[in-house]
């Protein structure tokens, strides 16, 4: 009975944006544009091999929420780092202490990313077989070689997804 | 059905009010424009930003108890005028057969785009990892199932008043599930939240926009798609017998009114029909009342303060 049916990603929250977000509405100007995306931190720090400043990310997710968005549609995310480079010639090179790129991956799963970039602007396509409900779109820091931060830098945001 | 009649404008709201001119300086009748009230946060917070709305339009606004469904009598008799959120999930037959006596006029959609059907949170996909295709349903009945209804399981569903046909759809599905139905909307998410903490069984009515689906990760159970014939021909789909063997509708949330009010406050009822907001401003602020303790009032004198560009709008 599964179909490819319009996707409708209706919300964009990771757990801590919305205790933030509520926590502080009100209090200014919140209110989002129509249709323009929420944001998501939900930041993870460690401390960095070279003894600066511990490598963060930050993840925020635009996606429109209240329009259909098809199969195969784009969510644009916009990464920031702390204590860290990335570095897109780098990629699949020798690992670099504090440089590298990341990695995108849809729910818990590692497998294979959605999406491996070194861009503070890229975008993701949400799957066709994604079940209906809320999942995490998750974003880690890679070395150069692929190999993940030890101890792992990550974050998430959380899509509230169904098809119309 | 009972009235009350609600004070909207708080002390912000009214500061604003001095500092913006009202948009329309008369208004076509002083009789009051009564606006439903159902019985679940949202619904209060669309409500009142409207009310909200006409009432710095100039208009008088009484806030009107009613039941979901049996409104549209009240609004077809001119007894009620304004209903803010009729789902396509639960309302699309009541609304469309009220529209075919002519006697209520479609206002239009909210912007707010709805799902609202069988739902669990991750961990049970663990129990019962075939969902979410609703056929797995009766191979886990046992671990949606509690004591009192063992060896069936339990499905919450939201109040009667609802609508949904929640107890037509197991019936016709043959589901092994006994349908209990929340008394309130605050019973429904008390019971997610609960059960969510020990990590117990559940398998309850979620929609959205709302913070459930936000604050915790799950599946809405994957039944087969709803047509109109699905509920209009028994014959259609897997039982032949019955209808209802299908989800509910996904999609709009739209106000309707009563229609020979469209004549009667010409400007109120554009206003209704410019009325839109999104998904998440509207998860967000059942969130601020239902989990951080905020009025209503509260809530939507922020709204109102923080978007008067857009409200001003729509009263043009």
């Amino acid at each position: 009975m599964r179909s490819f049916r319009p996707f409708l990603v209706v919300a964009v929250l990771s757990g801590a944006a919305l205790l933030t977000t509520l926590a502080g509405c009100g209090e200014e100007d919140s209110a989002p544009e129509p249709q323009v995306a929420e944001t998501a931190t939900e930041a993870t720090a460690v401390t960095s091999e070279a003894g600066g400043a511990a490598p963060a990310i930050t993840l925020e997710v635009t996606a429109d929420k209240t329009h259909a968005v098809q199969p195969g549609d784009e969510i644009g995310i916009t990464v920031s780092v702390e204590g860290f480079t990335l570095d897109a010639a780098g990629i699949g090179a020798e690992a670099v202490p504090g440089r590298g790129h990341y990695h995108v991956y849809f729910g818990g799963a590692e497998g294979e990313p959605l999406l491996v970039s070194a861009d503070a602007n890229a975008v993701v396509k949400v799957s066709d077989d994604v079940t209906d409900g809320t999942h995490s779109l998750r974003i880690q820091l890679r070395e150069n070689d692929h190999s993940p931060l030890d101890p792992p830098v990550e974050t998430k945001v959380r899509l509230i997804i169904y098809r119309l | 059905m009972k009235t009350c009649t609600k004070s909207l404008v708080t002390a912000a709201l009214a500061a604003a009010a001095l500092a913006v001119p009202p948009a329309a300086a008369a208004v076509e009748s002083e009789d009051p424009i009564k606006l439903t009230i159902h019985d679940w946060t949202g619904q209060y917070i669309t409500t009142n930003i409207m009310g909200a709305v006409l009432e710095e339009m100039g208009y008088n606004v009484e806030y009107v108890q009613a039941d979901y469904i049996a409104q549209f009598a009240g609004l077809e008799a001119g007894d009620l005028h304004v209903a803010m959120e009729m789902w396509e999930t639960t309302g699309k037959d009541a609304m469309e057969a009220s529209l075919a006596t002519g006697k209520t006029v479609d206002l239009g959609e909210t912007g707010m785009v709805a799902i609202e059907e069988w739902w669990y949170p991750m961990y049970m996909k663990e129990k019962c990892p075939g969902l979410p295709d609703w056929n797995a349903l009766n191979e886990c009945a046992e671990a949606f199932a509690t004591p009192e209804t063992h060896p069936k399981g339990r499905y919450l569903g939201g109040p009667v008043t609802w609508g949904g046909y929640d107890d037509e759809r197991a019936d016709a599905l043959g589901l092994d599930y006994e349908v209990v139905h929340a008394g309130t909307d605050a019973a429904l998410f008390a019971e997610l939240e609960s059960a969510v903490q020990r990590e117990a069984p559940i398998l309850l009515w979620i929609y959205t926009p709302h913070w459930a689906p936000i604050k915790y990760e799950g599946e809405w159970v994957d039944f087969p798609r709803y047509t109109d014939e699905c509920y209009k021909d028994p014959s259609w789909g897997m039982n032949p017998d019955k209808a209802y063997d299908c989800g509910k509708p996904r999609g709009w949330i739209k106000k309707v009114g009563w229609k020979d009010g469209e004549s009667k406050w010409p400007k109120a009822y554009q206003a209704v029909r410019n009325f839109k907001i999104t998904n998440q401003e509207m998860g967000e602020m059942v969130g601020q009342v239902d989990l951080d303790g905020r009025s209503v009032d509260d809530v939507v004198a922020a709204w109102m303060e923080s978007n008067k560009e857009r409200w001003m709008a729509w009263t043009q």
